[in-house]
């Protein structure tokens, strides 16, 4: 059924989690070069996840040329912060995921931004269809875990948690959009990310 | 002394950990992860879900992206790696002589929070400083009064952005005729304004201008539009530590 790509270079794929945490490993000590201000580090932390994190910032803001300053604060951002990377402050990924989405939540939520996300929309809607979470899925190994890790949360969670995470809103919003109490829309919101952890058998 | 409740607090981790919550539900969010490790673990592990959802999203990239990226950074210092609790503690030191001072002018002190560093959160810095980005800041510090007329105001304080932010809760309306003003206050007592709120529903400013040099933050109830100076006494007044 689902076609299943192995992540980069074809052959035997690795298993998923032993090659996140290589993966991890990597980046942390990326990241540790980075905040030594060793420039050549972060040019390879950029080249592995920047592509992503350019992804999300898109995904949020929508509009490609604010996107790409979100992406561009986030780095500039990253690299900064790089010092303060910790393991217990989660993966790497993550935490520099963390960092662009707030970066592009914020961004989204500013006023002028709004305007300007509006405009661009309707002129332009055609190039930001991709909407659904499971759509975007399915490219790897990974992804073929995480729709199937999808389709563990209800109709109503997986909504609540893309107007969220997607949609750049506030659990207020969330419930104002959905027509649900607010104390439903912020329950939504982590009982769907309990149980995409939870099928995804994240530690932390 | 916060109106939320300890459950209500924790079962906003999903939308904290997504970014799901409007700032000041995020100043208090976080103090409450300060106390809470039940919570602070149960955020990090819905973040690293979330990161996951969102790992198909990547994009191509605008061509020129990674040669401005690496030259700006080429002219950043990296921050050198944080020591949480010493801001903490100068601040703690300093405010028990501005407590008295704000005591004196009017005002109940309803509470004074002490921002600090929050490990879990990002602070993003940069160029154009926004509300969220002062409120993150490693110095960040926060007071809060009760308004004489109902509800609340925080003033949040961040020296190296050298900006502030004032946060209302459950401020009444102003009259028709009247709005909020909010004032930057100098050593000389001067009070320089620094923007206007009208109130009625919860509202979070950046302050005009750089706070450097000032003592305090005021706010007062003026004539629609605004004064130049304030033309009654403050509803209430913060001081600012100076760095």
């Amino acid at each position: 059924m689902t076609q299943l790509r192995a992540v980069d270079d074809g052959g035997v794929a690795p298993s998923p989690s032993s090659a996140r945490a290589e993966e991890s490993d990597r980046l942390a000590t990326l990241l540790g070069r980075s905040g030594r201000g060793d420039e050549d580090a972060f040019a390879e932390l950029y080249d592995t996840m920047a592509r992503r994190l350019h992804g999300l910032a898109l995904r949020v803001v929508r509009d490609p040329a604010q996107a790409e300053e979100v992406t561009q604060e986030a780095m500039v951002e990253i690299w900064r912060q790089s010092s303060r990377y910790d393991r217990a402050l989660g993966s790497p990924t993550s935490w520099m995921m963390t960092i662009t989405h707030r970066r592009a939540v914020d961004r989204v939520r500013s006023a002028e931004a709004a305007t300007r996300r509006d405009a661009t929309y309707h002129e332009q809607n055609q190039t930001v269809e991709h909407d659904e979470t499971a759509e975007a899925v399915a490219r790897n190994l990974e992804g073929a875990r995480v729709r199937q890790a999808l389709t563990s949360l209800t109709e109503t969670q997986r909504g609540a948690v893309q107007l969220a995470y997607f949609g750049g809103y506030t659990h207020t919003e969330v419930a104002g959009l959905l027509g649900i109490p607010l104390g439903t829309a912020k329950t939504r919101i982590r009982d769907g990310l309990i149980r995409l952890r939870d099928a995804l058998g994240v530690e932390s | 002394m916060s109106p939320n409740s300890g459950a209500d607090l924790h079962a906003l981790t999903g939308a904290y950990a997504v970014d799901a919550l409007d700032d000041l539900e995020r100043v208090r969010f976080e103090r409450h992860l300060d106390e809470c490790a039940d919570c602070a673990a149960e955020v990090l592990s819905l973040r690293e879900a979330a990161a996951l959802v969102s790992l198909d999203e990547s994009a191509p990239l605008p061509p020129q992206l990674r040669d401005r990226v690496l030259s700006s950074v080429a002219e950043i210092r990296p921050l050198p790696p944080v020591a949480p609790h010493e801001a903490v503690r100068d601040t703690a030191r300093r405010f028990p002589r501005l407590v008295a001072a704000v005591a004196a002018a009017v005002i109940l002190v309803a509470g004074v929070g002490i921002g600090n560093w929050h490990p879990w959160a990002p602070q993003p810095p940069s160029e154009v400083t926004s509300a969220s980005q002062v409120l993150d800041a490693a110095d960040a510090q926060h007071s809060t009064a009760r308004m004489p007329g109902g509800g609340r105001a925080t003033v949040v304080h961040s020296a190296s952005l050298d900006r502030v932010v004032v946060m209302t809760e459950n401020l009444p309306q102003a009259p028709a005729d009247r709005v909020y003003e909010l004032w930057l206050q100098d050593a000389k007592g001067v009070m320089r304004p620094s923007g206007t709120l009208s109130g009625g529903s919860d509202t979070t400013v950046v302050l005009r201008g750089a706070v450097k040099g000032s003592t305090g933050v005021g706010i007062t109830l003026e004539p629609a539009g605004g004064s130049q100076k304030p033309t009654t006494s403050p509803l209430a007044l913060f001081p600012l530590a100076q760095a």
